[in-house]
């Protein structure tokens, strides 16, 4: 998946940092033309202030006509967006 | 978590963690009685399940890692891979004392010597496996196979509907709202779950410190509706979540969570379920226990404790239905109300002054608005009440520990835990009981061997009991033990000139002199025990509450330590007197009586030491105007009145020109807006509008006493 153009990646660290920093790299990402993919590979464990980004990019994303995808998701990203309903709309 | 977490949550979790401390502590006292009691054990489990969540959210890390391993040893013991035997209660009850040590250094640096003990208790809990489930007992041993199955609940877990909505600050007191789902799941499944997005923004327009999701979901927790509140403990009540129960409690007479008496009965095996539906037909008119008894199915004794058992449970449910408010706020609005009924009595006087007859449907009205501030006055000041219940569960702990250090069987039984008295009472009541207790079992316990030469049951007995009388709270400590010995405490006293060789004295006299400064040495008064260390200090800390304490002994059959204390701290009881143009005001609880001065009472000894003859008693004189440094008033003594007042042992009659009346005054500190004044304890505003000073009587006798003592020598 790191071949692909358009990737951010997920990465472990202090909450609100976190949160700032995804947001800082996904609007980047959304400037690009492409549709974007978030590489979920390193999550140990979300929060809510990640979730919430993520999902402000999909409804940005959405509103730009592009697509905004979690790949190679890690088990626990996979169960929390499970738990929350929320795997389908991050393509999982 | 490096979050900085808000002032707010963070005294939320200290005040609860403390409080859940102290429960844990009783409980695990109750669990080495009782180590099969699950309700106990699941307690227990839940507290140290809720502190460790709290101190996660608010980052105390060594609190989280107890707790943890804590709830790790309690689950072994709900699934039965551990015995809640002595061995492991102690070690928990060491963790619970690491626990409070981390609560009450929150900030401060660790000392080595407590992080070596914190380490070691972790160590043992985490090595602790020895110790299988206890057997069942004997009788439900042989008859195994006919033991009575334990019945489903008879009512399914509750369901309720949650709309987890959180403010947008959240994140920034240190929440993550997807731990608090985590956590949640812990509890019961979350159903039919949606996560309601509307409200996040765009990413441009995201502001990444705000939360704006929100969650509907139902859940059916696991351990009823308790367990759902615990989740949400650590949360300010600011935050607009729903909870809704989605079904009526089946049996709306019996609290939810409180097991009926044949649940009880059943789940301790003291009965069989048939047998329980069998005196169900027949129970009307008559309580299920009483039948069963009838029946010659249950003892007496298996039903008090049953009852007990439920009567705990209810206890617990109506707890949480309570909120935590700061004691500042309370005193604010204490004193506020304070004012207002000061200010309405200023205006009837005023009205009665300045509008005459005509305005009586004015004093009608204000008549009413007086008999409603009262009210709010009373029901403010209830507020600051909380049950000495809370206090008296702590020495559960210290008794077992004293009791064990000096080789005694003490049990230690509670009564009057309902009591109600000021909370700031109850915080410093704490070191005078421990004191007294300590004393008890050090001193006045005797060891078994002789307990049995003497008769008396082999485990000694301490009782607290609070209740009301006139008007205030009495606290009794009381002991079956060896009893004060009245020789030596004479003989003591007298070698140290605290009594004269050939002064008669009474016994509650003598026993008194225990609280005698210099008196309380660790030093033994005779071969058989002295009582006494840091008695003084007792006393002063109950006078300081303004109250009284007794002592009456009985040789061979134990003490009593009654302690007398005001309803509350905020107002009291006093006597309007006036000394020249001056008002002051006496507290009603140092006044005996009040006499007419006259030639038949009054004799002058030594020059100028003038003293009043009272009852069969000599005591000082007291000119009030002299002692307040007012110039001179009081100048013939015939024509003034004596209130003859006691206070920390002493007694006086203390001259004042004129008694203005009775009165509740509301105190007011003058040390906070001004300095110590002494022989003042604080003031009050009058409903003239004066401002009386109320008199300190305990500093103004023990100065008249220490200067008498001085003229003398």
């Amino acid at each position: 998946m790191s071949k692909a153009k358009n990737v951010v990646t997920l990465l472990e660290g202090e909450e609100l940092a976190r949160a700032e920093d995804l947001q800082r790299d996904l609007l980047k990402a959304l400037k690009k033309k492409s549709g974007i993919t978030v590489d979920g590979s390193g999550v140990l464990e979300l929060n809510g202030a990640v979730l919430q980004v993520l999902l402000a990019a999909k409804k940005s994303a959405l509103a730009k006509g592009r697509e905004l995808v979690i790949v190679d998701a890690s088990p626990e990203l996979k169960r929390t967006l499970s738990l929350l309903e929320l795997n389908g709309i991050f393509g999982l | 978590m490096t979050t900085p977490v808000s002032d707010d949550l963070f005294r939320v979790f200290m005040e609860e963690a403390n409080d859940f401390v102290a429960e844990m502590e009783a409980d695990l006292i109750g669990l080495e009685a009782d180590p099969c009691d699950s309700s106990l054990i699941d307690k227990i489990f839940r507290a140290a399940h809720t502190i460790k969540g709290g101190s996660g959210i608010v980052g105390l890390d060594d609190i989280s890692r107890l707790t943890h391993i804590m709830e790790d040893r309690l689950g072994s013991v709900r699934s039965g891979e551990l015995a809640a035997g002595s061995e492991l209660v102690s070690l928990l009850l060491r963790a619970v004392d690491e626990l409070r040590y981390l609560l009450d250094s929150v900030g401060q640096p660790p000392e080595e010597s407590r992080l070596r003990s914190l380490e070691d208790v972790t160590e043992a809990l985490k090595n602790f496996t020895s110790g299988p489930p206890p057997a069942p007992a004997m009788e439900v041993e042989v008859e195994a196979d006919e033991a009575p199955p334990v019945p489903e609940a008879p009512q399914g877990p509750r369901s309720f509907d949650v709309e987890l909505r959180l403010l947008p600050t959240v994140l920034q007191d240190g929440v993550d709202p997807l731990q608090l789902l985590t956590d949640l799941e812990s509890v019961g499944a979350l159903e039919g779950l949606v996560t309601d997005t509307s409200r996040v923004p765009s990413l441009e327009e995201l502001d990444p410190a705000l939360f704006h999701i929100g969650w509907y979901f139902q859940i059916s927790p696991e351990e009823g509706s308790s367990s759902l509140e615990e989740a949400f403990m650590f949360l300010s009540e600011e935050h607009p979540i729903r909870i809704e129960p989605l079904d009526a409690p089946e049996l709306p007479s019996v609290d939810e969570g409180t097991r009926l008496l044949g649940e009880i009965l059943v789940d301790e095996g003291m009965v069989g379920p048939e047998e329980v539906e069998e005196a169900l037909t027949k129970q009307k008119p008559k309580p299920l226990g009483e039948i069963l008894i009838d029946d010659g199915k249950l003892s007496g004794e298996e039903l008090s404790v049953a009852l007990d058992k439920q009567s705990k449970e209810r206890k617990g449910q109506q707890k949480a239905a309570s909120v935590r408010v700061e004691a500042s706020k309370l005193d604010k609005l204490l004193n506020l109300v304070g004012e207002v009924v000061i200010n309405h009595t200023r205006i009837v006087q005023l009205s009665r002054d300045q509008l005459g007859a005509e305005s009586h449907e004015i004093l009608n009205a204000l008549g009413d608005l007086d008999r409603i501030t009262r009210q709010l006055q009373d029901n403010v000041m209830k507020v600051r009440m909380v049950p000495i219940g809370t206090l008296f569960h702590r020495f559960h702990r210290v008794v077992r520990d004293l009791a064990q250090t000096c080789g005694r069987q003490v049990k230690l039984s509670i009564s009057g835990e309902e009591t109600e008295l000021d909370k700031t009472m109850v915080e410093v009541l704490g070191d005078p009981l421990t004191h007294m207790i300590r004393n008890s079992i050090d001193h006045g316990m005797e060891p078994e061997e002789e307990r049995r030469t003497a008769g008396k049951e082999p485990v000694g007995s301490i009782s607290l009991e609070a209740y009301y009388r006139e008007g205030a709270v009495v606290v009794d400590v009381r002991d079956d033990g060896r009893g004060l010995d009245r020789e030596a405490i004479l003989q003591k006293a007298r070698q140290k000139g605290l009594v004269g060789q050939s002064d008669p004295i009474s016994d509650e006299q003598v026993f008194a002199l225990i609280f005698e400064p210099g008196f309380s040495t660790a030093e033994q008064v005779t071969g058989v025990s002295g009582r006494g260390v840091g008695m003084d200090v007792v006393r002063k800390n109950i006078e300081d509450l303004r109250g009284s304490v007794e002592i009456q002994s009985w040789p061979g059959k134990g003490t009593l330590f009654r302690i007398q204390l005001p309803l509350t701290l905020a107002i009291i009881e006093g006597m309007v007197v006036r000394l020249g143009s001056e008002k002051f005001i006496i507290p009603l609880l140092t006044i005996i009586e009040s006499v007419r001065l006259s030639s038949a009472n009054l004799s002058t000894i030594g020059g100028d030491g003038e003293v009043l003859r009272w009852r069969e008693e000599i005591l000082p004189l007291v000119r009030l105007a002299e002692v307040l440094k007012m110039g001179s008033t009081n100048g013939d003594v015939l024509e003034a009145i004596c209130i003859v007042v006691e206070g920390d042992g002493k007694r006086a009659g203390f001259v004042v020109d004129e008694i203005e009346g009775q009165q509740q005054v509301v105190i007011k500190s003058i040390d906070t807006h001004y300095r110590k004044v002494e022989g003042v304890t604080g003031a009050t505003m009058l409903g003239s509008g004066e401002v009386a000073l109320i008199l300190d009587v305990p500093g103004i006798l023990k100065q008249v006493v220490s200067r008498s003592r001085d003229s003398r020598a």
